[in-house]
């Protein structure tokens, strides 16, 4: 077991490594002075901003020197601040990544909601007409562009109905939780679409397999009611890769929602990467992107080893 | 590893990919069937069938609005993507009196958008960026991907794992957010620079399923027979292994141009596809949508376009993908 | 003595302020991008318009038929308020972008960001209600014989948000600050500022390196108007970005990023309306960037807001048509502004260089269609000159001389230089003219370049390219560097003017491009690199010069109407439609049009779309 866990821990380290040495060169290495794509059009020649811009970024090192100044620095929190704003990039990510982080657990949560009976049913009924309606609806489920999803709705229940709001954000500090939820809920729902769609088809075929199992079909045989069954006995294996999904998934839902933010103009981590990317705030994208990049990575190693734990098959190996 | 059929989502389809190695199918039993067209034909679903058709219309309809534009300079019978219908008429000297947003009529099929331009010529148009962006990233992952990933899948060793190191380095990032960082480099976003992005981004994926197929077929009979027999190692490279990657590979392709469809999409409609005013589905998408309190049908066309080609792609790669075998169980 | 002997340093942040200010937001269009400036000059009889109009008057104003010729259909009138004031409530409003940051000496600040910052921020002038700038945070500013010393006297008794009492010298310190700015050093340089000395306890000394009468305009702008803590600012400077600390009549109370700035009321705030009542009379004012047009009009209708503004004329659009056709509760203070979209042509590429072509292209430009297409018709006017029809320095001449949309007449000038042997872009007689037209990628923007490439198209001379930039690389562009700040734009869309002083927006425009240029003039050494045309005249820069060194108005408008005249006979620029842009409000959200200067005349009311909201109440 702790041998597993130092494995994975390697290379997770490793892999760090590797992502952020990549973001780092990929603006680092713009083509052409990095002092030009920072500063845009005004002051490019200023030489007392560049002077200092090239001392702030120590420009006149090598590469590898900077790599690892940058490294250091974005060790300890500091991943830099944008020259536009002024505002240290780990600042503005700390204020939004409580937006962004709530969407992708709401798409999560109201994904499973879906999900489970979805693919419970299309289990139970496999090859019945329950179960191809299902499954065409999921297809087109995953097919859908999470902006075409958002669309709609906003169009459906803002325009249409005049129920929820088209953009915006209320913080649950300031504003209360039902507040909250009006402007969350639209936008969660579009990114929920998608995972609903992957979760389902999961847990369907999932439960294809388990319902076929030796200990199920004794379930059966003692005459225990269908339900029970389900949900006592076949749900339960199925946990294990579903958890393993969302681990995927919500690491992949911290970038996923970049689309979503702008759509509905929400205040998160997405939303400002676009807004950097919009205006060449090289400092903001790399900082953004690399914090994503490592939440990814660092989620997804959770996820394995969480795994590990819980899996015998893998503890023995 | 679960199922992750992320087409979506901006992840690249990776189930896909981890499922590949467990479950290869004997090249050599399949091979031959693949071959004939009109059985595969015969051997798919409805849906499959429509599907095919719909991606068929896409190309086709792709390759003829390029032909009238750059051979025919606008003389096959399909509207100017980029006219407005209610612009300068030269035989009065005045301006047309079209309306913007017209509806459905039989000189605008899907209508006209907010600046009366031909919603079905632009739909058609468009579909050209899809497609090459689909042909290229296919051609550098098959091409690149495939032989990098077949090459140390044969050979093995320390060139293996750094190539691997890379490609899961490369596929631990949020593709999505790379993909954002790496365009926003580039000052000037054309077609060339949409499409090499995207297939620079491409090729781990494809290395990965290369890899995995070229693992099994390596470890096969008539491997270790024609390494027996001293046959050179390039010969069975090129001879043995990439000809029994490559099926497994067009079938993944399918998957792949999926999800480089909606990632296409998801640019265009951040406004960070190529420039405008080339029509792109996602581009009109954003463009429809300021005025989806008026007219929400110009909002909806695009976006059947695109939730249709996805779809498409995903069955018709489903399907191939299922005929080769190689999804296997799905844990 | 040049107008513009800009140092080096000073010339990229000049177009970063600019910029800012959306002089060179390149939009073709009437009413896109940010529009700049502050207050437009209302001429003398809608000044002293009726002070018993009701507050909902402008609302009322019938909107105009698509498709008339509009003229006066935007209201920009300011009228005394008959309702009695009430104090209490507040105000939540929906803006078009989020402020990149909340210091007026350094964050580029257009319409959005300086309706947050006035909340704040107190500027040291204003525009009273007949253009002319009267004193504000100031008490009074005298200049000397030749405009190049103004000594200016600052209110007393004046504090800061944070209790710091406002002197001469808080201004004095303020300069190198001011100085080192993004945006305020190039608005320093190009009001050819050198110092600022506090002479009293309240006397501050402004010393100008060539005279220019038009100083109090730079004062009434917020990189070097409004008045910040120095001592503050030098502290933290990022910190003042997210809480700014000023002497306006709204104090910070928290500022949440792309979400919602609050300011609640300031309680020891100096300002008193004319009958001596204390402001502001609003408790709280609330900002909420909502980017997308629409949306922002659905907040104010749904009432998740209960005000928004808009630069745009399709908003303005859809505004007046849910006011007048579904009987929306709202009120429309629409503003007519002098700032124009439009385009320029750089005249020292061929085949620009030609004033055939120029005149040519120009009468090929339908302002009708193209206003049409960016949905503005009744509602922008279409542009003669850099003043809209409203501004005391309009033109009946100008507006007569400039090219008007002509087809056969534009062919004929281009096919004089298509068949002329030695046309100067080197190609045989007979062929067609190769033109780049350039503009940002707005979707507004598109459709109205898709009008001129129509009429270009038509015309079998003109062989169009249309390229779309980003709103940066577009001014990048169009400022060139590597070249001598030739540029390598052809045909490019701009935005020009604004509601300031002519002389802000002329002097940079008209200055020599190059260095050769200016040698040959005489005028080595005035360069400017915002001359983006490229396009000089020894008459029309001498024109600028000579404006500034008088305040006579008759001579300066004399002056500037002859610079318009030739811009109308040379065209080097050409024009769609002026900028509409629009308040809207709940109904009972009354003031906007009636805060008053301290002397107790009316102010300007809301140009651009920036609200002064100290003034603002809501009634019951």
């Amino acid at each position: 077991m702790g041998k597993v866990i130092a494995t994975r821990l390697a290379r997770l380290v490793a892999t760090l490594l590797a992502v952020t040495f990549l973001t780092f060169s990929m603006t680092a290495l713009l083509p052409g002075d990095p002092v030009n794509a920072i500063l845009g059009v005004d002051a490019v020649r200023d030489p007392e901003v560049v002077a200092k811009i090239r001392a702030d970024l120590g420009l006149d090192d090598p590469f590898l020197v900077r790599y690892v100044n940058w490294l250091g620095n974005a060790a300890t929190g500091d991943l830099g601040q944008s020259y536009i704003t002024d505002q240290e990039v780990i600042t503005t990510i700390s204020q939004r990544l409580p937006v962004t982080a709530q969407l992708a657990f709401m798409a999560i949560i109201m994904a499973l909601i879906l999900a489970i009976p979805i693919g419970v049913l299309g289990a139970y009924k496999q090859g019945k007409w329950q179960d191809s309606t299902t499954s065409a609806g999921v297809q087109v489920a995953l097919s859908i562009p999470n902006f075409i999803v958002g669309i709609f709705l906003i169009w459906l229940f803002s325009v249409r109905l005049g129920w929820l709001p088209a953009s915006n954000w209320n913080r649950i500090s300031s504003d209360g939780l039902v507040e909250n939820l009006k402007t969350a809920i639209l936008p969660a729902s579009a990114l929920a679409m998608t995972q609903m769609a992957i979760f389902s088809r999961l847990v369907r075929s999932d439960m294809i397999a388990t319902l076929q199992e030796n200990y199920i079909l004794a379930a059966r045989s003692k005459g225990l009611s269908d339900r029970f069954i389900l949900l006592r006995h076949a749900l339960r294996p199925s946990s294990l890769s579903l958890m393993t999904i969302i681990g995927i998934n919500f690491g992949a839902l911290l970038g996923g929602t970049v689309i979503i933010e702008t759509l509905f103009a929400i205040p998160g981590v997405g939303f400002r990467l676009i807004n950097a990317i919009n205006q060449r705030d090289i400092i903001v994208i790399q900082g953004i992107t690399v914090f994503i990049a490592t939440a990814y990575v660092v989620i997804n190693t959770i996820v394995d080893l969480l795994y590990a734990v819980v899996d015998p098959r893998i503890r023995k190996g | 590893m679960a199922t992750t059929n992320s087409s979506t989502t901006p992840e690249f389809p990776r189930d896909r990919l981890s499922n590949v190695s467990s479950a290869v199918a004997g090249p050599t039993d399949v091979a031959p069937e693949t071959t004939n067209f009109l059985k595969i034909v015969r051997a798919m679903p409805l849906r499959v069938k429509m599907a095919s058709l719909w991606l068929l219309l896409v190309v086709f309809g792709a390759i003829y609005a390029k032909l009238d534009t750059s051979l025919f300079g606008g003389a096959l019978p399909l509207q100017d993507p980029n006219i407005q219908t209610n612009g300068f008429i030269r035989e009065t000297g005045e301006f047309g009196t079209g309306r913007p947003i017209e509806g459905m009529s039989g000189s605008h099929w899907l209508g006209t958008d907010a600046i009366a331009r031909d919603t079905f010529a632009r739909i058609v148009h468009g579909s050209w960026v899809s497609l090459i962006v689909v042909v290229v990233s296919a051609c550098c992952g098959i091409m690149i991907g495939g032989f990098l990933g077949s090459l140390v899948g044969f050979v093995r060793g320390r060139v293996e794992t750094i190539v691997m190191a890379t490609v899961d380095v490369i596929l631990a990032f949020p593709a999505l957010v790379l993909l954002l960082a790496l365009v926003s480099i580039f000052e000037v976003r054309n077609l060339f620079v949409i499409s090499a992005v995207i297939s620079v981004l491409s090729i781990p994926a494809y290395t990965r399923v290369a890899r995995a197929n070229s693992l099994a077929i390596s470890s096969r009979e008539f491997v270790t027979a024609a390494r027996a027999i001293g046959t050179k190692p390039s010969r069975i490279l090129f001879r043995e292994i990439i000809p029994n990657v490559l099926p497994t590979l067009l079938a993944y392709t399918m998957v792949a141009a999926a999800y480089v469809v909606v990632v296409e999409g998801s640019l265009s409609f951040l406004g960070l596809s190529v420039q405008l005013p080339t029509p792109t589905w996602g581009n009109m998408i954003n463009q429809a949508r300021r005025d989806i309190k008026i007219n929400v049908a110009q909002v909806i066309w695009p976006s059947l376009a695109l939730t249709v080609t996805v779809l498409s792609l995903n069955q018709v790669g489903d399907f191939f993908q299922q005929r080769r075998e190689v999804r296997g169980s799905n844990l | 003595m040049g107008v513009i002997a800009m140092r080096r340093r000073g010339l990229y942040r000049a177009v970063a302020f600019l910029a800012a200010a959306g002089l060179v937001a390149g939009a073709c269009g009437g009413s896109d991008d940010s529009a700049p400036a502050d207050t437009t000059e209302e001429s003398s009889e809608e000044a002293e318009a009726p002070a018993e109009e009701s507050a909902e008057e402008p609302a009322e104003e019938p909107a105009v038929e698509a498709g008339d010729e509009a003229e006066g259909d935007v209201d920009t009138e300011v009228i005394e308020e008959e309702t009695t004031i009430e104090y209490g409530g507040s105000v939540s409003v929906g803006l078009e972008a989020e402020a990149t940051g909340l210091r007026p000496w350094e964050d580029s600040c257009s319409s959005p960001c300086y309706n947050m910052m006035i909340a704040v921020y107190d500027k040291l002038m204003e525009q009273d209600a007949t253009g002319a700038y009267a004193p504000y945070l100031a008490e009074s500013i005298t200049p000397n014989e030749d405009f190049t010393v103004w000594t200016m006297t600052l209110r007393g008794d004046v504090t800061f948000h944070n209790g710091v009492e406002l002197t001469a010298q808080t201004i004095a310190d303020m300069f190198p600050i001011q100085q080192a700015g993004a945006a305020g050093s190039g608005a320093v340089t190009a009001a050819n500022l050198v110092s600022v000395e506090a002479t009293g306890d309240l006397e501050v000394t402004y010393t100008l390196s060539q005279g220019g009468s038009a100083f109090p305009a730079s004062l009434a702008r917020a990189p070097i108007g409004m008045v910040f803590d120095p001592a503050a600012a030098a502290a933290d400077s990022e910190g003042y970005s997210m809480a700014p600390i000023g002497t306006g009549p709204f104090v910070i109370d928290s500022r949440d990023l792309d979400n919602e700035t609050t300011f609640v009321r300031n309680d020891s705030y100096w300002g008193t309306d004319p009958d001596g009542n204390a402001l502001p009379y609003l408790d709280s004012i609330s900002f909420r960037p909502i980017p997308d047009e629409g949306t922002r009009l659905d907040a104010l209708l749904s009432g998740t807001v209960n005000a928004m503004q808009t630069l745009r004329q399709g908003t303005i659009r859809d505004a007046r048509a849910a006011r007048d056709d579904d009987g929306a509760d709202i009120t429309l203070w629409e503003f007519q502004g002098n700032n124009l979209g439009g385009g320029m042509y750089n005249v020292l590429v061929p085949p620009f260089d030609d004033v055939r072509v120029r005149r040519g292209l120009t009468h090929l430009n339908s302002q009708e269609q193209v206003i049409e297409a960016l949905g503005g018709t009744g509602i922008s006017l279409p542009a003669t000159q850099w003043f809209s029809p409203d501004s005391p320095w309009w033109s009946e001449k100008v507006a007569e001389a400039w090219p008007q949309f002509d087809f056969e007449g534009g062919v004929a000038f281009l096919t004089e230089y298509i068949n002329d042997p030695e046309r100067s872009d080197g190609k045989a007689a007979g062929e067609m003219i190769d033109v780049e037209l350039s503009c940002p990628p707005d979707p507004t923007l598109i459709a109205s370049t898709q009008v001129v490439e129509q009429a270009y198209t038509a015309t079998g001379l003109v062989n169009v390219t249309i390229t779309n930039y980003d709103q940066q690389t577009h001014i990048g562009i169009a400022l060139g560097g590597e070249n001598g700040f030739v540029g390598s734009h052809q045909q490019h869309c701009w935005r020009w003017s604004s509601d300031d002083d002519p002389a802000v927006n002329l002097n940079p425009a008209l200055a020599p491009p190059t260095a050769e240029i200016a040698e040959a003039a005489g005028l080595a050494g005035a360069v400017s690199p915002l001359n983006f045309p490229n396009w000089f005249s020894p008459t029309a820069f001498q024109a600028v010069v000579a404006a500034n060194q008088t305040d006579d108005f008759e001579t300066r408008y004399g002056l500037y109407e002859s610079i318009m005249l030739e811009f109308a006979d040379q065209v080097p620029v050409y024009y769609s439609g002026h900028t509409a842009t629009a308040i809207g409000t709940d109904t009972n959200v009354l003031g906007l049009n009636s805060w008053h200067v301290p002397s107790g005349e009316l102010g300007i009311g809301f140009p651009s779309a920036e609200g002064r909201w100290s003034e603002v109440f809501i009634a019951s």
